[in-house]
């Protein structure tokens, strides 16, 4: 594993797990705002043992598409209790796990935006930035919270009972406006669920 | 001897009195560059690096690859006295005449180029990747010196970032518009472009498609900064104009603060996002796939080094003269929204200074 960056000390900690994505890095950043950050390849994974529990795991994006990952796909099947969240093929792995349709999806949106539409208008819209050929068909066990502005394809979803969250656009891209509002309202979600889960325990 | 002459900020460093390095066989471009850095640190150096100098997934593909010379991976002059000269008294102060001009074959067909274009946009489309760099060679037969060609293509060509490395056996003249890295005390900064028009400027900054090329590519240079910084990277301007006589181009800066050294930056940076594709690994593998020949020095980098500043271009627009021979290279970004006739187009508006015998 690799060392943490030098960022100021933090509180929680991140383990991102890398698909060979070539915006690891920014997402290693966007993360040490709020988390001490690692990164493992997915590779790895089989042979992880975490010495302290992590309290965020982070699907990286990646090439190519879920089937070409069995060992993130197995990891997910086992931690269904790990606050996850899936950011492009991490969410369409989590996906596919619980039984949904990922499909080809076409055209393409590879360095383009589109406004996210939240679905209980809480949010105002901002643009986020795309990079998918894929499409996410969540089955009934998760929350869509919102769309992409234009085409309507699901952008983030929320699993009903898994600590786990998808998002279909990259919170790292210098495209995606608003990436202060997406991390506090993933340290938001992490409080939530993991006192939530402290709460079954007791 | 003959001169080396690189960019240097805005002059032209010169030198006719250096010590001309190549990179063992056996040492790795790392410990080359380590080597250099230890026992010249103070000395101006000139500095070339080949684009898959650290990328062991290439040299894999490469026994059954065309190399039209023979490089040794990496090269640097450490220079013994130099002069700074304007770029203006740099073109006068070459007094060599071009006994020719070069007649250039372009070493692929129409057909061929297209073809490849086709199928990496079907890739592209199942998700393999989101852009990918696709080159071609030209050649031209010419024996005469190359210095007098240099000359002749500055003035065509209007380089930024402009350098010849004179050789025995080889001899390399870069006319690139493109800066790959810029580090001045801890700020490392990147210029890539992406985004070509031969109609103007108007017509680039217009075209989503062009917009899109050169986003993916912003956040690919971010990443790669991202992996030597103590911060996290920003960009400092997109999509600016640049414009060159035989084309338009966008680019963007980005940067960061760094603690880490030339041989460490390049290992993790090279070969540059703006000449391979995203995601980087992917694309890397395709390049080995679809191209048939090493690019070696093209795409590679040059430029300057002294302590722990340095400035490097991207080995783009720019010729390799061999003893018989002058090669010249071109390439373009495909993404899936690309048109193949208009990437071949573009590759030949890319050699559109170079006097072509035919294109088809």
């Amino acid at each position: 594993m690799k060392t943490p960056l030098n960022a100021p000390k933090r509180s929680l900690n991140a383990l991102i797990i890398d698909h060979q994505d070539s915006f690891t890095h920014n997402l290693k950043w966007w993360l040490a705002q709020k988390f001490a950050v690692y990164v493992i390849n997915a590779d790895e994974l089989t042979n992880l043992r975490l010495s302290k529990p992590v309290d965020l795991v982070v699907l990286s994006a990646g090439p190519k598409s879920p089937a070409d990952y069995s060992q993130t796909l197995e990891w997910l099947k086992k931690n269904p209790n790990q606050p996850t969240l899936g950011v492009c093929l991490g969410m369409q792995m989590m996906t596919i796990v619980e039984g949904g349709q990922v499909t080809p999806y076409f055209p393409v949106l590879h360095g383009k935006t589109s406004n996210l539409i939240f679905t209980n208008a809480v949010f105002p819209s901002f643009p986020v930035a795309r990079y998918h050929s894929l499409e996410c068909h969540a089955p009934e066990n998760f929350l869509t919270l919102a769309f992409s502005s234009g085409d309507e394809i699901p952008m983030w979803i929320e699993h009903k009972k898994n600590t786990w969250m998808g998002w279909q656009f990259h919170p790292e891209s210098f495209l995606t406006t608003d990436q202060g509002f997406l991390i506090s309202y993933l340290v938001g979600w992490l409080n939530k669920v993991s006192s939530a889960q402290s709460g079954i325990s007791k | 001897m003959i001169p080396v002459i690189c960019f240097y900020k805005d002059q032209w460093l010169w030198s006719e009195n250096y010590l001309r390095l190549e990179k063992p066989s056996l040492q790795s471009t790392e410990d080359f560059l380590l080597n250099i850095e230890k026992n010249y640190f103070d000395q101006i150096k000139i500095l070339q690096v080949d684009f898959d100098a650290f990328n062991l997934l290439t040299r894999k593909h490469s026994v059954d690859k065309i190399k039209y010379y023979e490089s040794p991976g990496s090269l640097v002059y450490i220079l013994n006295d130099h002069n700074l000269l304007d770029p203006n008294q740099g073109l006068t102060k070459i007094t060599e005449i071009a006994a020719d001009v070069p007649n250039f074959n372009i070493l692929t067909t129409s057909e061929n180029f297209c073809k490849k274009v086709q199928s990496l946009i079907q890739e592209i489309n199942q998700g393999r990747f989101y852009q990918v760099n696709l080159t071609a060679a030209f050649s031209a037969p010419s024996n005469s010196k190359s210095l007098g060609h240099f000359k002749n293509y500055v003035n065509s060509f209007q380089p930024t970032y402009p350098a010849y490395l004179p050789g025995e056996n080889f001899s390399i003249l870069s006319l690139s518009p493109e800066l790959f890295l810029q580090k001045q005390d801890s700020q490392l900064i990147s210029r890539p472009i992406k985004g070509t028009s031969a109609i103007g400027y108007t017509d680039l900054i217009n075209n989503p498609k062009e917009a899109a090329e050169l986003s993916m590519i912003v956040d690919l240079l971010r990443n790669d900064l991202n992996s030597v910084s103590t911060g996290p990277a920003t960009v400092n301007a997109h999509r600016k104009h640049l414009q060159l006589p035989y084309t338009s181009h966008t680019f963007s800066e980005v940067q960061v603060a760094t603690d880490q050294t030339l041989p460490m930056i390049l290992k993790k940076t090279m070969p540059g996002g703006s000449i391979s594709g995203c995601p980087k690994v992917e694309s890397l593998k395709a390049i080995s796939e679809y191209e048939n020949y090493e690019r070696q020095f093209y795409t590679g980098t040059i430029g300057w080094w002294q302590q722990n500043d340095f400035e490097l271009n991207i080995a783009i627009r720019s010729f390799v003269a061999t003893h018989e021979n002058l090669f010249y290279f071109a390439g373009c970004g495909i993404v899936s929204e690309s048109d193949p006739e208009a990437e071949w187009n573009e590759l030949l508006n890319k050699a559109s200074k170079l006097k072509l015998s035919h294109t088809k």
